[in-house]
């Protein structure tokens, strides 16, 4: 709204959950392979092991390479991102965060100086001395992770700051210390994960067996934390975010890809390395890794979902529209309130145009048009510009955790206008179930957990019901009104009836 | 001109004092310039001594080579800080001019990613690489000029809010750089002298370190880094004038009497630039050269300290007709603040103590200091000084004498 929208043609989503995975992959790991080396250092000390000693000189190298380089500038590459596709919330956490990221970044300076010095002296230091560099290493890494939860918990909970603005509300927020405890764990996790993955390809058959099973400890002793301190972390949020744990389809399918890796991940590591180190090899190791990112992954994906339709909950919602100006907003119009659109008013010449510009600022952070993750066309197959309108001025009531449409009504149909434009013309089914999908099931389930019909509908005839569809709008004003044809809504009754007569009762409201 | 296109300032008052902030931002910004003219400058000098071939011009090549990835980090951290400065006090027009020329600005990540890599494969496998160093040598110093070039026209944008609205309109693609403005490559150009300069202050260094043990190499690397300093000085005079006229009418009266502060910077930054050269070509001929180089490095930090100072009083001055960055609202966070400026000091004396313990450690094992600190990859430190099968040997017996779990 304030500002301009970088048009990203394959979804400027992509571009933050891509760079913003691939950093938290490596950056957990710059954390915990911290700990795993000055624990291992001091094993291979206490045991007098140079093979432990060798093959450690060899995992700083590899540690050096991937977090200085890739995990430090994929962090600097999330920060450019967000400016670009979200600055309005980058620039509201910049204003409340500057201090705390300020002492992240001394804690920054002090960890790239000290995993430098540490991976360049191991002839030169007394050991004694390297591994104290290596403990300040792991200590100021793991200090920039308890700076950066402060922020990254905001944003999912932030709690009483709505209220009070104040700076230890915000970032000791309600999930900051559940969000830590995770994090940790699974910066552990990753410690062993990544030392079984260099370890694969040592030739040392001893070593490996040894510093395998070790290593296997650090992956599915931490994992046991996990599911206490993620049910925790779940119970920080507040009610609306946490009935997207069960209506938003997307949490669905990542949670199930979650639980599906994350088990797997666990049961492979304590099975097949932790009872059977000697089977440790790069065919293994590789696919607990490419497991263990389908996790963290998944994770942040769901982490990103459950935020919606906020950036900051309850502040800045997604699209960059503070919450607090969205009457103001909705009373001017988009248009009047944004100075970046090249129309200031709405014509039937250049309605689509408008719409397409609307389009790009409320809705592309999330979207795409016409084709692509998560585009709109397709799901507005058969529908008509009046029904489509109606969806748009009720996205805050849709299933996915959407913002409400902060435009007026004008405004609303140029929206419409143009997602009907981008929709395929395909021909499409009036059997009653796929008109359910495809006009009620945006913003409700028949007996499910999202705002289910069956109770209310239960017992009502198909006739009866064919009426109420009819009329639907004037009994309810959250309803947009019914614009298909009648075969659709005898479709549509014919199968409401049935459904309700077979859903479990109880099951709504 | 439609100044209704700049975005409103953020609802949060700034939590510091605006002339903490500048300061930060000035402070960190300048140590930000003097280690990014040794990787942009050192990448570059390193192409060129490769490609002259003789064997003491590959032996500074290599010597900047291996500085390459032990600077780099340093300039990535101390260019993160201003940034996060600069995004608190100029967040509207920042963000507005990076979406613009989103793509390229974007694009720099993974430049900086490759260009980063690309430095360990030159500093670690300098002796593999043969003749292809002084090609990939320029490949880095390319790809770290792209850098600085998109930072120029980002810089070079923020102060022109009256035409983001036109651009934005005409390509919302992210896709712009901001050559229109004729300010560009003299600014770019500026930068990039300057890193020469100082790299050529920095062989200059690492030259007389060698004369009490090869004092005729010695003397020539330092003669040759003054050389690249003083051409380089002498050049950015120039494109500095060119920098001059080539501002709008306002921007150049800033220094000609226009502000104080930037009149000031300007006049003791041309006469410390002077005296800087005078003193490093009195050192050529020095039998003690040491003294007139550090007189030239204290003149020349002194330079870039005025240099940004009057960078950031341009930009101020370009921004006048619809920014006033000292007018925003503040308030504060004084628990925050003085937690950062502690934990600052903390971290610079833990900073100092691992210097320290590297450099002492160094010294004992007869390997100089500098060696391990400026430049040598793990190679070097002797990361595989033990192969598998040495420890082996060493612990007296097979892999099979052990059994997992002892």
């Amino acid at each position: 709204m304030n500002y301009p929208v970088w048009h990203v043609a394959f979804g400027s989503e992509w571009l933050i959950a891509v760079i913003a995975t691939l950093h938290v992959f490596v950056s957990h790991f710059a954390v915990g392979g911290g700990l795993f080396l000055v624990a291992a250092e001091a094993r291979a000390n206490r045991h007098y092991d140079p093979a432990l000693s060798d093959w450690l000189r060899r995992h700083t190298k590899f540690f050096l390479l991937l977090t200085l380089v890739f995990g430090a500038v994929t962090g600097v590459g999330i920060w450019f991102t967000i400016g670009l596709i979200s600055p309005e919330a980058t620039s509201n956490l910049i204003h409340i965060f500057v201090w705390a990221w300020a002492i992240e970044w001394v804690f920054f300076l002090v960890e790239i100086l000290a995993i430098i010095v540490y991976a360049y002296s191991w002839d030169l230091l007394p050991k004694r001395t390297h591994w104290i560099v290596g403990w300040i290493y792991f200590a100021a890494a793991y200090m920039s992770l308890v700076v950066i939860d402060g922020i990254l918990s905001f944003q999912l909970t932030p709690g009483k700051w709505l209220n009070t603005h104040a700076l230890l509300d915000g970032f000791f927020n309600p999930g900051y210390l559940p969000s830590l405890i995770v994090r940790s764990l699974v910066c552990i996790m990753l410690g062993g994960l990544y030392t079984l993955l260099t370890l694969s390809w040592s030739k040392d058959r001893t070593l490996k067996a040894e510093l395998g099973r070790y290593a296997a400890y650090w992956v599915w002793l931490p994992a046991l934390g996990l599911p206490p301190a993620i049910w925790w972390l779940l119970r920080t949020l507040p009610d609306y975010q946490r009935t997207l744990l069960r209506t938003n389809l997307f949490v669905e399918h990542f949670t199930r890809l979650q639980f599906l890796s994350s088990g797997l991940l666990v049961l492979l590591t304590f099975g097949l390395v932790w009872l059977k180190p000697r089977w440790l090899s790069r065919w293994l190791a590789v696919p607990l890794m490419v497991l263990a990112f389908a996790a963290m992954a998944s994770t942040e994906w769901i982490r990103e979902d459950l935020r919606e339709p906020y950036l900051i909950s309850g502040y800045t919602y997604i699209n960059q529209v503070p919450v607090r100006q969205v009457e103001a907003i909705r009373q001017r119009g988009v248009l009047a309130s944004s100075p970046w659109f090249r129309e200031k008013a709405i014509t039937p010449e250049n309605e689509a145009a408008v719409g397409q510009e609307l389009f790009w600022t409320l809705c592309s952070n999330c979207h795409l048009a016409k084709k692509g993750f998560n585009a709109i066309g397709p799901k507005l197959v058969g529908l008509d510009h009046a029904f489509v309108t109606g969806l748009v001025a009720r996205t805050d009531l849709m299933r996915a955790g959407m913002p409400p449409f902060v435009g007026n009504a004008e405004e609303a149909k140029a929206l419409a206008r143009f997602l009907v434009d981008s929709a395929p013309k395909n021909p499409v089914s009036n059997d009653g179930q796929a008109v359910w999908k495809r006009r009620c099931a945006q913003c409700h389930s028949v007996s499910g957990p999202f705002r289910p019909v069956a109770k209310a509908l239960s017992g009502t005839s198909a006739a009866d019901l064919a009426d109420l569809i009819s009329g639907i709008d004037s009994m309810n004003d959250k309803m947009p009104a019914w614009t298909g044809n009648d075969i659709e809504r005898k479709a549509l009754a014919e199968y409401l009836a049935a459904a309700c007569a077979a859903a479990p009762q109880g099951g709504g409201k | 001109m439609n100044p209704a296109a700049i975005p409103p300032l953020d609802a949060m008052p700034v939590p510091a004092p605006i002339w903490l902030l500048k300061g930060l931002l000035w402070v960190t910004f300048a140590i930000h310039l003097v280690l990014m003219n040794l990787t942009l400058g050192g990448s570059l000098l390193s192409a060129v001594y490769a490609f002259k071939g003789k064997e003491r011009d590959l032996d500074v090549s290599r010597k900047l080579a291996k500085t390459l990835p032990f600077a780099m980090p340093f300039t990535i951290t101390f260019g993160v800080a201003p940034l996060l400065f600069v995004q608190v006090l100029y967040g509207p027009l920042f963000y507005s001019a990076t979406i613009l020329m989103a793509t390229p600005f974007l694009a720099v990540i993974a430049d900086l990613i490759v260009a980063y890599y690309l430095m360990y494969l030159l500093g670690w496998k300098w002796k593999s690489l043969g003749r292809l160093q002084g090609y990939l040598a320029t490949l880095v110093f390319l790809m770290l000029g792209y850098v600085g070039f998109t930072f120029s026209n980002v810089y070079t944008l923020l102060t022109s809010p009256d035409r983001f609205r036109a651009l934005y309109l005409a390509d919302p693609t992210g896709m712009h750089f901001n050559l229109a403005d004729g300010t560009v490559i003299p600014r770019f150009l500026h930068m990039l002298l300057a890193a020469v300069a100082v790299t050529g202050l920095y062989i200059a260094y690492l030259g007389q370190r060698r004369l009490k043990l090869e004092p005729e190499l010695g003397r020539w690397q330092f003669k040759s880094g003054i050389t690249w300093f003083a051409g380089a000085t002498v050049a950015n005079f120039g494109v500095g004038v060119w920098w001059l006229v080539a501002l709008p009418r306002e921007g150049m009266l800033t220094f000609m009497g226009g502000s104080g502060l930037a009149t000031g910077a300007f006049a003791i930054g041309l006469v410390a630039a002077l005296a800087a050269l005078m003193v490093a070509l009195l050192g050529i001929n020095s039998l003690r050269p040491m003294p007139k180089l550090m007189g030239a490095v204290h003149f020349l930090t002194l330079t870039i300290v005025c240099m940004v100072l009057m960078r950031d009083a341009l930009r101020d001055q370009l921004l006048k007709p619809f920014y006033n960055v000292w007018s925003q609202p503040t308030e504060p966070q004084s628990v925050a603040i003085g937690l950062f400026l502690v934990l600052f000091v903390l971290g610079l004396a833990v900073c100092v103590w691992l210097l320290r313990a590297a450099r002492k450690a160094a010294k004992e094992k007869g390997t100089r200091g500098e060696d391990v600190l400026l430049g040598p990859g793990l190679m070097d430190s002797g990361l595989h000084r033990l192969s598998a099968v040495d420890s082996q040997a060493l612990r007296g017996g097979g892999p099979e004498s052990r059994t997992p779990g002892s």
